[in-house]
């Protein structure tokens, strides 16, 4: 089944090389492509395709070319690897089809499968029930967070009638009240989506994917999709909102870096690190400044992939992902050595690579906002100078553990020879160390000012000297970081901090997950145990009601019946009695008596009728006297 | 005619296996008749789809009682049928529904001529049910399933199916009896314009007025249990207990009616509290009729409720929009918890079932055309969705006779078929975008928070039902199709056998008519057409 990871390999650069063709033919015709499609009666989907998306497009196609040839040497061994290949074609569709989309709609459609996208990828090594149970924590943390953009789709349409973003963005000039919950449920969704501080532990945990995995969706491109909503959605977001983004991306970027710097995990120190970078794009946007948040995104993308892919090339020859194992491996991996500190340099703000154009650009614009308003924003700016300082100090230490220092005295270290890379993978690597330097993005590559990334999004001005101080103070804190490391002020032993997320969704387990499975499970036994059987119960003591009324019936009816029929029956009994010895004896009398007169009337045998005629003519004659007289 | 026919195949079909001799031609009757009827009744769905909808299609409307009784007045009943935008996607349901559930019956063995008998009552008493515009017509049939479908879980069933059997007929039947008093209420209120106006010699329209304005004496009426007639406020005489006022508070009486049907049908439905019949019959029932259970029978309930409750008294659903909203939410949250403390598979299911036709109730209780829209939508795609997950679970039960799911893991490796059509059954159920279900949910949800009625708050709890919806949907899918590939040792071995090609086939066509209504949601809103917005929701 070789032949269908070649050819998905194939197809991502045939998207690749579409993304570039599009993404040229956007820059030169200056316009946005747009389309709509009636989907339903009441709702249209639209896409909507600009320069910026298309940017991104490009940088996401290109970072999934090099992951999936990452791929093919990672998962050559493995039976049915070809499985990954299918979803993340599948996740590169899903992304393709955010970076089109131009309604809220269309957006969560993309982004739902994003999710599933992330499940399937974390569970692929399904026959492991770590990979489950964390793909199945993935999920549920990404699900809670879509109800939030659930919730920004029903209140815009119930509100406005329409998702479509262009057309919100003139219903929505007049902020309306409704606008905090549709903004706010986009803020939730985006920091679920983003780990931001309160759904961050779901990002280590997602570490149990395979390295590439983790590289393309959980570094470089789906858990920034939080960052491209909330940036396409830009206009919805009031200022109460701007203020949560702040604190949120504050916090996010000093808790995830805390953990980095703590971590013995090689993954998840990265995992870490990309949480404490997710956090200072939210400050970013929180300060005003989508466009940096933009640019830092598409900066990070590349070197935090290329950390992610080094650090797997080593953890597979090694086997392991314990850096207190680890050391002097630059040795053995020279290039990967040198790629590997392009990035970490990149990330730690090292100018004339990406990352410090980005870095010094949010700086720069938390310090605007500081010096403008003033309170709080001081207190961000002093998150965002902790943060890069701790950048400094994490991708430090992961260096200095992996590859300086003597070789660690552990047994498959110990054996390394110096590793070939197949060219494939040596090709992977290369084109991201490629993104992940200055030139690139910008022009003079030593400020940020000179990318034409830069006016893609809206901004606050800056103020005069904010860019040239954050560029010292982004120096200082290189300079600071990179003394310490070298000094060897870092920790080498285990420490709580190192558990932070982990601690973190323990809490999250006793205070929502164990409540709702012991209330799922209660009311299983409610339902089955009293409510079935209580319904049961009533039909059973209607049953028995009818049984009590039959014996009733039987009791008291039928017997009561039979008593009266037997009664007659006697009654009857009596009567003919009655009958035949009263009745009848006194009818027998009277014919006993009058037969006894008869002998009175006629004594005579010899007398004729005439002789009665007259007696009863007189008798009739005496009777009508009586009556007369009597009468009168 | 068209519409008589998908009563009359299966009757028809009925006939030819009691003539047949022993043996196994009556299941090709069974396909064949059902068959025909998917076929007669899709062409009869696009056709209505592209109709003029501003009136009935296909109707067919023939006197069939006419009786004076005295003090009682007159009575027409009569055999009235039609489609139109309530009953068109529910139609296409129940007719493919019918037809899957009988291919896959097709390894029926115990009185195979019984059960295809029984089998094809059910089935034109389903499609009776659904095209029957008057009252009692609509409830012959909505009885006469009771009787194939006792028999059909009581003998062809699992274990408990007596008791399962027993159980799911008083609860219907009480359901029953509800409908039945309120039909029989209004039908004391309804009047039959049409034909008075024939006996007068005038036009129903002037019959209207003056029927209106009190000119007619009740000696004249006709009074009737034509379902469309109910609808239309001109047919009710003035003085009648069911008369609805225009802008005055509704009449004691309709109050009473209105929940004497509502109860009836979410007993149907079913609703929590009245779905204890439901995980047992599900339970208890052979795969094809928990598919037909599932996938049809439970729709008939919100059917009803739109047919009956909802265009006949949408003053008092308005009243009552709140209550009924507050319900319907409980149904959903309560459903999705009890089925997450499952662990039997078709229990749940079934619970899951619970949950997905609360969603419905909600659609209904939002009184606006995108809800309503969105209720039928659900139905249509529970229909599908749970059908599809029944028949993975029969396919599962009749290999190894279990369904507990402890019993299993991994079974994404050991039967990837089968895996792939639960996993997909699962995002489907849990609203994933592509799948039908996403489209019925994000529609009752924008009629929900478009409501007059439904509180915002009622709305949002919804959500939780969403979330737990997702836990126990991935749930299964993450202790039954992932991890380490084990099957309980004391099970058959036949568990290793992946699906046929015949149950490839029937899950496909499930799956397909899924993907088919959430890729291309016009396929079912087009039917609905202007015919909800004539409610005046």
């Amino acid at each position: 089944m070789r032949g269908i990871a070649e050819a998905i390999i194939a197809l991502t650069s045939l998207l690749l090389g579409i993304s570039l063709w599009f993404m040229l033919e956007v820059w030169t015709a200056d316009a946005a492509w747009i389309s709509v499609y009636a989907f339903l009666p009441s709702l249209s989907l639209h896409s909507y395709f600009d320069k910026a998306s298309a940017t991104m497009l490009f940088v996401v196609s290109l970072v999934s070319f090099s992951v999936m040839l990452y791929t093919y040497w990672y998962a050559s061994q493995r039976a049915k690897a070809y499985r990954i290949f299918i979803y993340l074609l599948l996740f590169l569709g899903a992304m393709w089809a955010l970076l089109w989309a131009g309604d809220l709609l269309s957006l969560f459609f993309a982004w739902e499968w994003l999710g599933i996208c992330s499940f399937l990828l974390v569970a692929f090594e399904r026959h492991k029930s770590q990979s489950v149970a964390m793909a199945l924590r993935v999920f549920l943390y990404n699900r809670i967070g879509d109800m939030g953009f659930l919730l920004a789709i029903l209140m815009a349409y119930a509100e406005f009638g329409t998702l479509h973003l262009e057309t919100l963005r003139t219903l929505t000039l007049a902020q309306p009240w409704s606008l905090f919950w549709i903004g706010g449920g986009l803020v939730f969704a985006a920091s679920a989506k983003s780990a931001q501080v309160l759904f961050a532990p779901w990002l280590p945990s997602a570490m149990v994917a395979p390295t590439p995995v983790s590289a393309l969706l959980h570094a470089a491109t789906m858990v920034t999709a939080g960052v491209y909503v909330l940036l396409r959605c830009y206009f919805l977001l009031t200022p109460d909102l701007l203020f949560v983004l702040s604190l949120l991306g504050g916090i996010t970027a000093i808790w995830g870096a805390l953990y980095a710097f703590f971590q013995f995990h090689a993954k998840k120190l990265l995992a870490g690190s990309t949480v404490s970078q997710l956090g200072f794009m939210f400050l970013a946007l929180g300060a005003g400044a989508p466009s940096a948040a933009y640019f830092h995104l598409l900066t990070h993308a590349f070197f935090k992939a290329l950390l992610f892919l080094c650090i797997g090339v080593i953890a597979k020859k090694a086997g392991t992902y314990d850096m207190r194992k680890m050391g002097g491996l630059r040795k053995a991996f020279p290039l990967v050595f040198i790629l590997y500190s392009i990035a970490a340099a990149s990330m730690a703000g090292l100018p004339l690579l990406s990352g410090s154009l980005s870095k010094e650009l949010i700086l720069a614009h938390l310090h605007t906002q500081a010096f403008v308003q003033g309170g709080w924003s001081w207190i961000f700016l002093g998150f965002g100078i902790i943060s890069a300082l701790l950048t400094v100090l994490y991708i430090g230490r992961q260096l200095s553990m992996v590859f300086l220092g003597e070789v660690a005295h552990t047994a498959p270290l110990l054996s390394l020879k110096k590793y070939n890379m197949p060219f494939y993978l040596t090709l992977s690597l290369l084109l991201l160390a490629i993104g992940s330097t200055a030139f690139v993005f910008s022009y003079p590559p030593l400020s940020p000012l000179g990318s034409p990334l830069l006016p893609l999004f809206s901004a606050r001005a800056l103020s005069n000297s904010s860019l040239e101080i954050s560029l010292l103070v982004a120096l200082g804190l290189l300079a600071i970081g990179s003394f310490l490391i070298f000094k060897d002020y870092y920790p080498r032993r285990s420490y709580r901090l190192a558990y932070l997320l982990e601690a973190q969704h323990s809490l999250y387990v006793w205070l929502f997950v164990r409540p709702v499975l012991i209330v799922s499970g209660s009311l299983s036994t409610f339902d089955s145990d009293y409510l079935d059987r209580g319904i049961d119960a009533v039909a059973l003591f209607h049953l028995r009601i009818a049984k009590w009324v039959r014996k009733v019936e039987e009791r008291i009816f039928y017997r009561g019946i039979r008593i009266l029929g037997e009664s007659a029956v006697v009654l009857g009994f009596i009567l003919a009695w009655i009958d035949r010895y009263i009745i009848d004896g006194i009818i027998h009398s009277g014919l006993w008596i009058v037969r006894q007169c008869s002998p009175l009337i006629h004594s005579d045998k010899n007398t004729h009728i005439q002789y009665y005629l007259a007696l009863s003519l007189l008798l009739a004659i005496l009777g009508l006297i009586a009556i007369v007289f009597g009468v009168g | 005619m068209w519409l008589s026919l998908l009563i009359l195949i299966p009757l028809l079909g009925l006939l030819v296996v009691a003539i047949l001799p022993r043996g196994n031609t009556p299941r090709y009757v069974l396909l064949g008749a059902t068959g025909l009827n998917a076929f007669i009744g899709s062409l009869l769905f696009f056709y209505s789809r592209i109709g003029d909808k501003t009136e009935l299609l296909f109707e067919e409307n023939y006197d069939w009682l006419f009786m004076e009784l005295g003090g009682l007045g007159k009575i027409s009943v009569s055999y009235h049928l039609g489609i139109d935008g309530l009953n068109a996607a529910l139609i296409l349901l129940a007719v493919w529904i019918l037809f899957l559930g009988a291919w896959a019956s097709w390894s029926v063995r115990k009185k195979l001529r019984a059960y295809v008998a029984l089998y094809l009552i059910l089935s034109a008493s389903v499609m009776g049910c659904f095209v029957a515009l008057d009252f009692i017509l609509f409830f012959l049939c909505f009885e006469f399933m009771l009787l194939p479908m006792y028999f059909l879980i009581g003998i062809w069933g699992g274990r408990r199916r007596e008791y399962a059997a027993v159980k799911f007929f008083i609860y219907t039947l009480v359901g029953s009896v509800l409908i039945l008093i309120g039909g029989i209420a209004l039908q004391r209120s309804v009047l039959n314009t049409n034909r008075m106006a024939i006996e007068a010699g005038t036009t129903q329209i002037e019959v209207q007025e003056d029927l209106q304005a009190g000119k007619i004496s009740s000696s004249a009426y006709i009074y009737s249990f034509d379902m469309p007639s109910m609808q239309n406020p001109n047919n009710y005489p003035p003085e009648s207990s069911l008369y609805p006022q225009q802008n005055s508070t509704p009449k004691p009486m309709r109050y009473w009616v209105f929940a004497a049907i509502l109860v009836g049908f979410l007993i149907k439905m079913p609703i929590v509290p009245l779905h204890t019949w439901l995980p047992s019959a599900h339970v208890e029932a052979s795969t094809p009729i928990s598919m037909v259970l599932a996938g049809i029978l439970l729709k008939i309930g919100g059917y009803g409720l739109m047919r009956l409750g909802y265009t006949v008294f949408p003053d008092i659903a308005c009243e009552l929009a709140t209550w009924i909203s507050a319900l319907a939410v409980v149904a959903i949250i309560y459903g999705a918890f009890v089925a997450l403390g499952q662990t039997h598979l078709k229990r749940l299911i079934a619970y899951s079932s619970i949950s997905h036709m609360g969603f419905v109730l909600l659609g209904l209780a939002s009184l606006t055309q995108v809800g309503f829209e969105g209720a039928i939508y659900q139905m249509f795609s529970h229909g599908f969705i749970s059908a599809l997950l029944f028949f993975m679970a029969g396919a599962l039960q009749k290999r190894t006779g279990s369904l507990v799911m402890a019993d299993y893991s991994g079974m994404a490796m050991q039967l990837p078929r089968w895996s792939f059509f639960v996993a997909a059954g699962f995002f489907a159920a849990l609203g994933l975008p592509m799948f039908s279900g996403f489209i019925a949910e994000l529609l009752i949800f924008m009629g929900a928070f478009a409501s007059d009625y439904v509180p915002l708050w009622i709305a949002i709890t919804a959500f939780a039902g969403l979330i737990l919806g997702g836990a126990y949907a991935m749930r299964v899918v993450a202790l039954m199709l992932l991890g380490k590939p084990w099957q309980n040792p004391k099970l058959s071995p036949q568990g290793k056998i992946d699906l046929s090609r015949r149950e490839l086939t029937i899950a496909s066509i499930l799956l397909l008519f899924i993907l088919l209504a959430g890729i291309y949601p016009k396929l079912l809103t087009e039917s609905f057409g202007q015919t909800l917005g004539a409610f005046g929701l």
